[in-house]
């Protein structure tokens, strides 16, 4: 006879608590064990047809995977590959009767009570599986409050205002009239109709629009005679938006643009007007008045009150199920609003700036993947026939931004990659000489380097000046493989991680003792393989979701990895956001580990399908640029 | 209706050589109904390794089985047997890990099949591709005994081939590929135990697609009988 040891020891061997027991115990155990099948959808009984005879003492998944709920249907836990469940305790610590679901067609083993129990007496890891314990319990019960929030959230993302369109949330109607019209008249129509704005059409053509707002500033204040036209004070050609667009979109769009009432078109003809109450009154969430608030701080100090509120709104829309990408363009617009108001207000403290400048955000900035508590990484271009006295000017202007921006919860680069650094405040010439040399002569420092630069996008000042330079490198990356190869090299060093048998590879530093750093691990590695696709092909796109998207469009990528890539990421950031929001809740210091023990089972099973996406992605990513290193 | 058939013929062709051999209780046994439940039923999952494909040229080198009581495997009637041989494992032995060395040790083609048929009344066999391991089943049989074993049995690559016609699909039938049509785990050891239990479990899949547990009965499983 030869070993009759078979698979369920050998599975039982390298899976807690059995990986405890010795071979004997092992061996016990395996000859106690009934092996069953149920398919998705179907429940488990709670008792056996034949009784007390077989009692199961304990039930392990070895394949696909199973749902525990109450009797009102509250999710108690998952279970996926490897994990177990005990009845006894299951039925102790729920007193409405659980119910066992099959989510996907589930392999898994009954071993029997006598046998549980003998192990019991023989082993304390098994022993303490039934012990009242009071961290398994808090466990449990996070697992129900997080199922619960779940629940709550999904409620709310049904009328989640991310799947509204502009469309159900527009004030329907128009009321216009012809750019001939005179200030009183146009005044007098929207005190009948009860508008705060009145559209301007010549014919059939919209040519203008004027606000409340704008017989205040452009006709009282100016001291304009109510019987001009209204064509002299309207704001000609007014930006637009479409019937179909989502009402995130628009709220994006206005509070990018500072404008407040958007026309709504349908195939070129006006159809309604969407405001930010609008908005408000559809989502309930008000970045909105937050970045009102931001455009009207009048120092530093009533920036930072302003921008104490962001935590708290993007736990907000953590709890309303808004999908991370979103999440990040929202806390980006709102650093981008602080930026520019601290521009204006240092302009404000130094005087008008001797000259044109751009100023430029790096990295997740310019990406518009911030989360909370991302460093500030900018940079200053200027025009190159700037004199010597007027770049002085710049370093108490930019001080004074970088100053402000850390005061407002975006912390000084650990890098100094900041414009109040006189190495970042370049004139044209020199920014793109900086790059060619990075691009041209790679050292793993200029590598390091141009991961964070060449995420770069126009905040504030002169656009043609950040266009310039972006052409520029642009093409000059894109035909460099050497750099490319350096670029692919570097983005190699962060590897997921995949142990054996689902143990994670933790940081182990300081503070962090077995957790697991989702940025380094997870994100980053996406973000380096959307840049180094993006940059050999010259695409233009910044955020990774785009640049994937650009990417699988332009060939550069099989669609089923540029979406594989795309969920992955999305799953890591979502999982990344709600680790911060408990964060925030919990009133501790917001980073980016976490606790693999905190996951449910199936969440850490997804994790693990993302990393395996990561990894495939970079195996590609070797075969594709790796060639140019010699 | 083809299954009563068989078995009476087989009974009436074979029972007299088989009284007064290790065979008999095979013969005395009853007729296994097609309308016993599921649950109720005894399986006895079998499967054996050779030496190559031709009952002629080769022959049996090992066999495992595994029995699956009231709809669950009995992980500890798990069995796994070596049987000499008088050539050794030859090229086989390259896919099985079987090697000579390991078949010395090993145990008589009849003691192994004396084994078997303590286990075989009352229970229904349970194969992957049944006619090839029956084959050599049934030709060390005939060598040892001069009589062929009578049982009853069912086939998870035939069942596996009518779920497909009916789904009107094509797919490959090897047993990894069906188990991985139910979402069941790939095994890495690959022997008549390790292949016994796969096919065990196969089974169990199948069973819980057929139709619900306590409703289903072996007719719903093309029952058929040895030859």
């Amino acid at each position: 006879m030869v070993s009759e040891a078979g698979d369920v020891q050998t599975f039982l061997a390298q899976h807690p608590p059995f990986n405890h027991l010795s071979e004997k115990q092992l061996e016990f155990a395996s000859n106690n064990i009934f092996v069953a099948f149920s398919k998705s959808g179907s429940e488990l009984e709670s008792q056996r047809s034949d009784g007390e005879v077989n009692k199961v003492g304990m039930l392990i998944v070895r394949s696909g995977s199973l749902e525990v709920r109450t009797d009102k249907d509250v999710l108690i836990d998952r279970l996926s590959e490897g994990d177990y469940l005990i009845p006894a305790v299951l039925m102790r610590d729920n007193e409405n009767n659980p119910h066992v679901y099959v989510l996907e067609d589930c392999l898994y083993y009954e071993l029997t009570d006598y046998a549980f129990q003998t192990l019991s007496a023989g082993s304390s890891e098994i022993a303490a599986l039934t012990e009242d314990d009071k961290t398994r319990l808090t466990h449990v019960q996070t697992i129900v409050q997080d199922s619960e929030l779940h629940h709550h959230a999904e409620q709310l993302s049904k009328d989640a205002y991310l799947t509204q369109k502009v469309k159900e949330n527009m004030s329907a109607g128009v009321v216009s009239t012809t750019p001939h019209t005179s200030i009183r008249d146009a005044a007098q129509l929207m005190k009948k109709n009860r508008v705060s704005s009145l559209l301007i059409k010549d014919g059939k053509k919209l040519v203008g629009i004027i606000t409340d707002r704008d017989f205040r500033t452009r006709v009282l204040a100016e001291g304009v005679s109510d019987q001009e036209v209204v064509e002299r004070v309207m704001t000609p050609s007014p930006m637009c938006i479409d019937v179909s667009t989502r009402l995130h979109d628009a709220q994006l769009k206005m509070m990018s643009e500072g404008v407040h009432h958007l026309p709504v078109m349908q195939d070129d003809d006006p159809v309604g007007i969407i405001t930010p109450s609008d908005i408000m009154r559809a989502n309930n969430i008000e970045p909105l008045s937050l970045v009102r608030a931001i455009n009207r701080a009048m120092d530093i100090e009533e920036l930072r009150l302003a921008s104490e509120g962001i935590p708290a709104l993007v736990v907000r829309l953590i709890e309303r199920d808004v999908r991370a990408v979103e999440v990040g363009k929202i806390i980006t617009t709102l650093a981008d609003s602080t930026t520019r108001r601290l521009l204006v207000l240092s302009e404000e403290k130094y005087g008008k700036p001797p000259c044109d400048y751009a100023w430029l955000a790096f990295g997740s900035q310019a990406r518009q993947e911030q989360v909370l508590g991302s460093d500030q990484d900018n940079g200053l271009l200027l025009p190159d026939d700037v004199s010597g006295q007027d770049a002085a000017y710049f370093e108490d202007f930019s001080s004074f931004v970088n100053d402000g921006l850390d005061a407002c919860g975006m912390p000084y680069c650990p890098g100094e990659i900041m414009a109040k650094n006189e190495k970042w405040r370049m004139t044209l010439k020199g920014w793109k000489a900086c790059f060619a040399r990075w691009i041209e002569e790679p050292s793993p420092k200029a590598v390091m380097h141009s991961s964070i630069f060449f995420d770069m996008r126009h905040i504030a000042g002169k656009a043609e000046l950040t266009k310039a330079l972006r052409k520029n490198v642009l093409k000059r990356a894109q035909s460099n493989t050497i750099f490319l190869a350096m670029m692919c090299e570097n983005a190699l060093l962060h590897s997921p991680p995949l142990g054996f048998f689902k143990t994670f590879v933790l940081e182990s530093d300081g503070d962090h003792n077995n957790t697991l750093e989702l940025k380094k691990r997870g994100t980053i590695p996406i973000v380096d393989i959307a840049r180094n696709y993006s940059l050999s092909a010259g695409l233009k796109p910044l955020n990774t979701i785009e640049r994937l998207q650009a990417m699988e469009k332009a060939g550069v990528m099989s669609k089923e990895m540029a979406y594989s890539l795309i969920d992955a990421h999305e799953f890591i950031a979502g999982i990344r956001l709600e680790a911060q929001g408990k964060q925030f809740r919990a009133g501790v210091k917001v980073d980016n580990y976490m606790d693999p023990k905190d996951l449910s089972p199936l969440v850490r099973h997804q994790i693990k399908d993302a990393f395996h996406v990561v990894r495939d992605a970079q195996s590609a990513m070797k075969v594709r640029f790796g060639g140019g290193v010699i | 209706m083809l299954y009563r058939l068989q078995y009476k013929y087989q009974h009436w062709r074979h029972h007299e050589k088989a009284s007064s051999t290790p065979l008999q209780p095979l013969y005395q046994h009853a007729i296994i109904p097609p309308s016993q439940r599921f649950v109720d039923t005894r399986f006895l999952v079998l499967d054996a390794e050779m030496s190559g494909l031709d009952p002629r040229q080769s022959q049996l080198l090992s066999v495992g089985w595994v029995m699956i009581e009231n709809g669950r495997i009995v992980n500890a009637s798990a069995k796994h047997l070596l049987i000499h041989a008088d050539r050794g494992a030859g090229d086989s032995s390259k896919i099985h890990g079987l090697l000579d060395r390991n078949l010395a040790g090993a145990t008589s083609a009849a003691a192994v099949l004396m084994l078997l048929m303590k286990q075989i009344p009352g229970a229904v066999l349970v194969f992957h591709h049944a006619s090839l391991d029956m084959r050599f089943l049934q030709k060390a049989t005939i060598e040892n005994f001069r009589c062929p074993l009578l049982f009853s049995y069912v086939d998870t690559m035939a069942i596996e081939k009518g779920r497909m016609h009916l789904q009107g699909k094509s797919m490959g039938l090897r047993l990894a590929q069906c188990r991985q049509r139910y979402g069941l785990p790939a095994g890495s050891q690959h022997d008549a135990l390790a292949d016994a239990q796969a096919t065990a479990e196969l089974f169990l899949a199948q069973a819980s697609y057929l139709g619900r547990p306590e409703k289903l009965r072996l007719s719903d499983l093309s029952l058929s009988c040895s030859h």
